[in-house]
């Protein structure tokens, strides 16, 4: 149904960065800036929350909230206009989006206290929200492109904010250019997309004309594709769900793309916060997920993803564990983080995903933004091993991102634990539809509890090196004195003002009660009878679902607009979560979730044991040097492009050949000059030469024709 | 016999055409060059052209050359130039456009059939008297006026007419005269001075006539 | 046999080769003049040849009409010759080579 206040949302933050952009830099009135920059939010906040929770709102509704902005591309049927679709999935992740860029903007006005270019930095901010919502509640493929350029762009802004610091600009622009190369596949995965199905929309408009199909619904009644390797090239679903994959690991930081975001923790902190914890680097699992009904029809795309989405996890877990930067650590823990989402949409767990996506938000943003209160009471200090003891100085602070730590770590009733929970049961439990058995999903399963202990381990010694222990920072300000910064005299950390510890407040309690949202029904029936599962019954509905076994499948009854019915092949059983609950399944479950549990607790005893009385203890520097994966990358490829292009391109092709070609006209034409200029030369001798030249071909001519009138004697 | 008489002669008129190009000093040239005419004039002999020949003695040899002869003694000319010759790209593009022109004309001669030698009375005096004074009258009068124009022009050029005309004349007093006036090889804005000790030095160097300075 | 046309031709057009290829390699002016004239000399013979041949006087008038013109021509030349070496002292006809009195 057509509903124009779906424009607000996105316009909003717009109009608010154009009149920090034009008005903000005249005015630098910070309260100004922070005002209309926060305002705008909270704009897109409640007009979001209004559409989703009215009682025919996009959570509630069948049909999505639709509002055709204008016709941008129409060429017969086909479509690509600026239109906004808010549907359960789009309308859960603009909740989350909005609440919680509203909190970090409100975080930033404290945080940015004092720089230069504050109005810069919210216009900038502004102009991200508007990207993000766009991405989100884009209707068609190139409209959700034009919001993932926008976001691109916009953390090259924000992450290149300092940009009178080099590695800033560095990392600005190593962002920009590592997310475009995802963009390749993601914009060859739309062009597969139109040419196999005829559409880009995701969703069939009424109002702007009838549109048979879109390019969703075009894979509902298709036979599932082989689980082959030359599916990736066929030039099928499996081919679309690749392209589109690289995508998502270009914006969401998986093996081999992930090298931008460490780097861009160069940026501001609530940029990390924002931008590369909450929401920009989920932009690519939402994509997957709104594109379920390709991914179910692609085993092989969906093995990739599982494969990648868990080696990414593992991989960043190991490196988390050796950095001494605070900001380090957590961009680490967001590419773990990221690996557990697309794990779960590779087993097929797509409404997990979005749980995590969820909960990972709230912890996330609110361990970024904890962070940054530490940084900022500690005068810009980022270095870990020159913190310690800060609890009694940040009681805030440290209660908050106590919260967080336990969030993520898995700890029960905290939201980190329901939504990894599920993941983990999802990836022991999935069918071997894109696994190459179900034992691969064990293994599948394994890496993600390494992680996961991983992950409490380097929490704990995150949280350890920070606010435990000696107070480290004393001695390192002898060393500190000659630095010409910031630093006026003896630094004595400090808490944060209530402009940045409200949010703090806000995102802990979220991270605490958060994640009742997708409480499973193996736990919950403990209590209850009712599955009291909100998200899963939300989402269920626009999400695909994967049929169990390979090829074999039976035909299935299964009501919901997402389920899938190949024609001639056998179709899926019912998924048994949904509907059924068998009693082993359930057993297994809490017995997983119980192994969960384990895992945190240990993790954390772990860590606590191993760091609490040796913060600085030494971790491998393999791991430290982060596999040394950067400076492969400058040998192997940027350095042959750089040398290639410097030797190759410039001096032998644009100087040797385009320039020596203009030379050599150039010359050529001076050369006849001066061959030409014996004729003027005055020298009679060369005259006569000439008249005798021309006089021999009259003579030659007359001969030849004389000669054609006689007859040979 | 005829035969034998015509490659005598030839080959006389281009042995010596051949001395005309290669001598190097052009007293040699010249008269190498009466030796062509007076082998072309036994030529035309040979083709019955008494009057033609008897001319041909009389104007070339005997006139043109002796011309050119004075005019080569007058100008003291002996050897070759000594000049760095910078057209030497010329004689072997010379050679070669000559061979072209032989081969074009041979091509041409042996394609055309000959016609046969007849006897002739043309070219006694009487006959071409008696063409020249009725029928091609014109031609004789113009020409006539042609060589006018040729006294006309020489004389124009024998005068030693110089930078200064003939009406020039000195302002007693020391001069100070450009070089160009004086010296003829000197460059047009060659503007060093010349200095003389008199009017009369002056003119003297000038080649004007102090004669015709009005004594004041 | 007697000599034929064809071979007063073929004398009369190596005469002209020969004068036209020492118009260009001669430097001297008078030397260059000379071969001048051996060009006109050589026409000179092609048409006395083709009035005895073809029993036409009007060759012979033209080579009398010829030899004035080249005589004319001596004279004027040779006067242009000396008022050149009075400028220059040289006989060199690349040294007349500025186009320019």
């Amino acid at each position: 149904m057509e509903n124009n206040l779906l424009s607000l949302i996105i316009f909003a933050p717009l109009a608010g960065a154009a009149i920090n952009w034009f008005v903000g830099r005249r005015v630098r009135d910070e309260r100004f800036v922070g005002v209309v920059a926060c305002g705008a939010v909270a704009i897109s906040t409640l007009v979001a929350f209004y559409l989703a929770f009215k009682p025919d709102g996009a959570l509630h509704s069948e049909a999505p909230l639709l509002d055709h902005i204008w016709t941008w591309l129409q060429v017969g049927t086909f479509h690509a206009d600026f239109a906004l679709a808010m549907d359960r999935l789009s309308g859960t992740y603009a909740l989350f989006v909005t609440f919680v860029g509203l909190l970090i903007h409100v975080f930033a006005v404290g945080y940015m206290h004092g720089e230069q270019g504050f109005y810069r930095f919210f216009a900038f901010l502004n102009l991200f929200m508007f990207a993000m919502l766009t991405l989100v509640l884009a209707d068609n493929f190139v409209l959700m492109f034009v919001g993932w350029e926008g976001v691109g762009l916009c953390s090259y802004l924000l992450i290149g904010y300092y940009f009178d610091r080099k590695e800033a600009g560095d990392a600005a622009k190593k962002a920009f250019i590592t997310n475009r190369i995802g963009d390749w596949g993601f914009v060859l995965g739309i062009m597969l997309t139109f040419f196999v199905t005829g559409s880009v929309s995701f969703f069939a408009n009424p109002a702007a004309g009838e549109v048979t199909h879109t390019a969703l619904s075009f894979f509902q009644t298709r036979p599932v594709e082989p689980f082959t390797a030359g599916a990736i090239i066929a030039g099928g679903a499996t081919s679309i769900a690749v392209l589109l994959f690289i995508g998502a690991a270009g914006k969401s930081a998986q093996i081999p793309l992930y090298v931008w975001l460490p780097d861009a923790m160069a940026g501001p902190t609530p940029v990390s916060a924002l931008i590369h914890a909450a929401t920009m680097v989920t932009a690519g699992v939402y994509m997957i997920v709104r594109c379920s009904e390709i991914f179910v029809h692609a085993p092989t795309a969906m093995f990739i993803v599982a494969v990648i989405g868990a080696a990414t996890a593992l991989f960043a877990a190991t490196i988390g564990l050796a950095q001494n930067d605070i900001k380090k650590v957590l961009a680490y823990s967001t590419i773990s983080q990221l690996g557990y989402m697309f794990l779960a949409c590779g087993v097929g767990a797509f409404i997990a995903a979005i749980f995590h996506v969820i909960t990972h938000a709230f912890f996330k943003a609110l361990l970024f933004l904890g962070s940054g209160s530490v940084i900022h009471g500690m005068h810009h200090e980022q270095d870990m091993r020159r913190m310690g003891g800060l609890r009694k100085y940040m009681p805030i602070t440290f209660a908050t991102m106590a919260i967080g730590w336990l969030a993520i770590s898995g700890v029960p009733i905290f939201a980190g634990f329901f939504s990894k929970d599920e993941i983990l049961w999802r990836t022991w439990s999935a069918p071997a539809f894109g696994l190459p058995s179900t034992t691969f999903s064990k293994l599948l399963w394994a890496i993600g509890a390494i992680t996961a202990f991983l992950t409490a381990v380097y929490m704990t010694r995150m949280m350890v090196m920070t606010f435990w222990g000696q107070e480290r920072f004393r001695d390192a300000q002898a060393h500190k004195q000659q630095e010409p910064d910031e630093h006026h005299g003896p630094v004595e950390p400090h808490e944060s003002p209530w402009l940045m510890t409200v949010p703090l407040i806000v995102l802990a309690v979220l991270s605490t009660v958060g994640g009742f949202i997708g409480v499973p029904y193996a736990l919950s029936s403990a209590f209850t009878n009712r599955n009291i599962n909100v998200l899963e019954h939300t989402l269920e509905p626009v999400v695909a679902t994967v049929p169990p076994g390979i090829h074999a499948a039976e035909p299935t009854s299964l009501p919901g607009e997402g389920a899938h019915a190949p024609e001639n092949a056998p179709a899926p059983v019912p998924e048994p979560v949904a509907h059924e609950h068998s009693s082993e399944e359930v057993t297994a479950e809490r017995m997983l979730a119980g192994v969960s549990v384990l895992i945190g607790l240990l993790g954390i005893g772990v860590g606590w044991y191993l760091f609490k009385n040796r913060p600085l203890l030494q971790m491998p520097r393999l791991l430290e040097n982060k596999y040394y994966v950067d400076e492969i990358y400058d040998a192997a490829l940027i350095r042959p492009i750089e040398s290639g292009s410097r030797e190759g391109l410039w001096k032998i092709f644009d100087v040797g050949v385009i320039d020596g070609l203009l030379h050599s006209i150039g010359e050529a034409v001076t050369e006849a000059g001066r061959l030409a200029r014996y004729l003027q030369a005055g020298f009679v001798r060369g005259y006569a030469a000439i008249i005798l030249l021309g006089a021999l071909i009259l003579i030659g001519l007359f001969a030849y024709l004389g000669f054609q009138n006689i007859t040979p004697p | 016999m005829l035969t034998l008489l015509f490659i005598l002669f030839a080959g006389m008129a281009i042995g010596c055409g051949l001395a005309v190009v290669a001598q190097r000093n052009p007293l040699y040239s010249a008269i190498s060059l009466v030796g062509v005419f007076i082998s072309l004039a036994c030529l035309y002999v040979m083709l019955a052209a008494p009057f033609i020949a008897a001319v041909q003695v009389i104007v070339y040899a005997g006139a043109i050359m002796v011309l050119v002869v004075f005019v080569i003694m007058l100008l003291n000319v002996e050897q070759e130039e000594r000049g760095r010759n910078r057209l030497k790209f010329l004689v072997p593009t010379a050679v070669v456009l000559a061979a072209v022109l032989i081969a074009e004309v041979a091509f041409i001669l042996f394609s055309v059939t000959n016609p046969t030698p007849a006897v002739s009375n043309i070219g006694l005096s009487s006959s071409i008297g008696t063409q020249l004074f009725t029928r091609y009258l014109l031609p004789f009068e113009i020409t006539s006026i042609l060589l006018l124009m040729a006294i006309v022009g020489a004389m124009t050029l024998a005068r030693r007419g110089g930078l200064l005309s003939n009406e020039a004349r000195l302002i007693p007093g020391a001069q100070q005269l450009p070089r160009s006036l004086v010296d003829p090889r000197a460059a047009p804005d060659d503007l060093r001075l010349v200095e003389t000790d008199s009017t009369v030095e002056a003119g003297h160097l000038l080649g004007i006539d102090q004669r015709n300075t009005p004594k004041d | 046999m007697e000599p034929q046309l064809s071979w007063y031709l073929a004398l009369s057009a190596v005469l002209f080769t020969i004068g036209v290829t020492g118009v260009i390699i001669k430097r001297n002016v008078i030397a260059m003049f000379m071969c001048i004239e051996l060009m006109l000399n050589a026409v000179n013979l092609t048409f006395v040849a083709f009035a005895s041949f073809f029993q036409d006087v009007i060759g012979q008038l033209f080579v009398f009409i010829v030899m004035t013109v080249a005589a004319a021509e001596a004279a004027v030349g040779l006067g242009i010759i000396i008022a050149i070496f009075r400028n220059r002292e040289s006989l060199d006809v690349d040294e007349a080579s500025i186009l320019k009195l």
